[in-house]
């Protein structure tokens, strides 16, 4: 995998227009855009909504939620790994999508 | 009327004259045929049933017949048409009864996107529908049939049929297919339960229905609100076991089970959410029928 651009600015386009669903910690998220459904867990729902909420980088999502990942990982896991891996992913899944500030 | 006022040569008559209208729960369908098979088995498993008048709107016209042809006469076979198209590659003539309930099943999964169908038996009792999604194969209907047995009302064999409007499952009761070893199986428990005719076909294997008892097919107008969705697993090597399914993981294998999902987009996944946040979510593992359905009893 080639890591993305930690400083590049990403979003949810406002016309995708996610449906959300959370129990317990554990999301279900709809994309009529694309007409998928994905599962979630915290973390994942967590790094999503905050692209949804605000065009963010990856080096943003790191620093703003460095108590939220140590609070659900503990110090055993690379936070950026996890957020890089994350966005690529919501990338190819087209529930992201690249934005210039 | 009801099917079972007309004489099985009247009800052959009509069918091959121009056709009978069939209310089947909210459907009223038309049914085309000059086959005798087809008459009877009409006769046999849906003798509670309107026969609306003809100027009844239908939300299916089908037609079974013999395909034109050498195989009209020779290793005869029969086609199901459904507004004059042929839905499926021929079948074997002597299954033309099943034909019919497999290309209804295929009507309603194809042409009934006014409700979100999943792929599921439904049951009800107590106010409560229990709806047992599955692949074929799981034992949802096996289990269905034996909920007949243990007192539960039959909404559905095939699909649960769910209003977007008040998330309510509609009664579309119908023959219950059984396969294989759960013929037996459901003779045994449930002497009471009418069962038509085995027929065997290649992919499937032995099928046999059983008749919806009257009581389901006279309540076919009250939907109900699910209490629960269990998600049947059969294995001849499991131990019974009732386990809670979390929310969200029902709410993606409800998705995994929905015929028109894609169809309905944003309306579905609302619908199966609300669905999924009232009920019960579980799913039961099974091998010994008895014990399958006393789980699911203490679910009601």
């Amino acid at each position: 995998m080639v890591s993305p651009n930690r400083r590049q600015l990403w979003t949810v386009p406002p016309e995708a227009q996610l449906e959300w669903r959370t129990w317990n910690g554990t999301s279900v998220v709809f994309n009529p855009a694309s007409g998928a459904t994905h599962l979630l867990d915290s973390v994942a729902a967590e790094v999503l909504k905050r692209l949804e909420t605000q065009p963010t980088s990856i080096e943003e999502l790191c620093e703003r939620m460095s108590e939220f990942l140590y609070s659900s990982f503990g110090s055993s896991l690379d936070p950026t790994f996890q957020i890089e891996t994350l966005v690529t992913k919501f990338d190819e899944l087209g529930l992201i999508a690249p934005t210039r500030p | 009327m009801k099917v079972s006022e007309l004489s099985p040569d009247a009800l052959a008559r009509g069918f091959a004259q121009g056709g009978l209208r069939l209310r089947i729960g909210p459907f009223v369908t038309q049914l085309r045929t000059d086959l005798r098979s087809v008459a009877e088995a009409i006769c046999f498993f849906y003798g509670d049933y309107e026969l609306p008048s003809e100027e009844t709107v239908c939300d299916f016209h089908v037609r079974l017949e013999s395909p034109p042809g050498l195989r009209r006469w020779y290793r005869k076979q029969v086609v199901f048409l459904m507004d004059g198209q042929n839905q499926f590659q021929p079948f074997p003539f002597d299954l033309a009864p099943p034909l019919f309930e497999w290309g209804l099943n295929w009507c309603i999964s194809n042409r009934a996107h006014q409700y979100l169908i999943v792929h599921s038996a439904v049951v009800e009792r107590n106010g409560r529908a229990v709806l047992l999604p599955g692949r074929p194969g799981s034992g949802k209907s096996t289990l269905a049939a034996g909920l007949l047995h243990r007192g539960f009302r039959l909404l559905s064999d095939e699909h649960a049929l769910i209003r977007p409007e008040d998330g309510r499952v509609v009664p579309v009761p119908r023959p219950v297919a059984l396969k294989n070893e759960s013929i037996p199986v459901i003779r045994e428990l449930a002497p009471e339960l009418v069962l038509g005719p085995s027929f065997h076909d290649v992919t499937k294997g032995d099928v046999s229905h059983v008749r919806p008892p009257e009581s389901c097919v006279h309540r076919a107008h009250e939907a109900a609100l699910p209490g629960a969705v269990v998600f049947p697993r059969f294995d001849c090597e499991s131990l019974t076991q009732l386990e809670a399914v979390p929310k969200a993981a029902a709410l993606m294998e409800l998705v995994d089970n929905s015929v028109n999902y894609g169809v309905l987009g944003t309306t579905a996944f609302q619908t199966l959410a609300n669905l999924v946040d009232g009920a019960t979510c579980a799913a039961l593992d099974f091998a010994d029928i008895e014990r399958a359905l006393d789980a699911l009893e203490s679910l009601t």
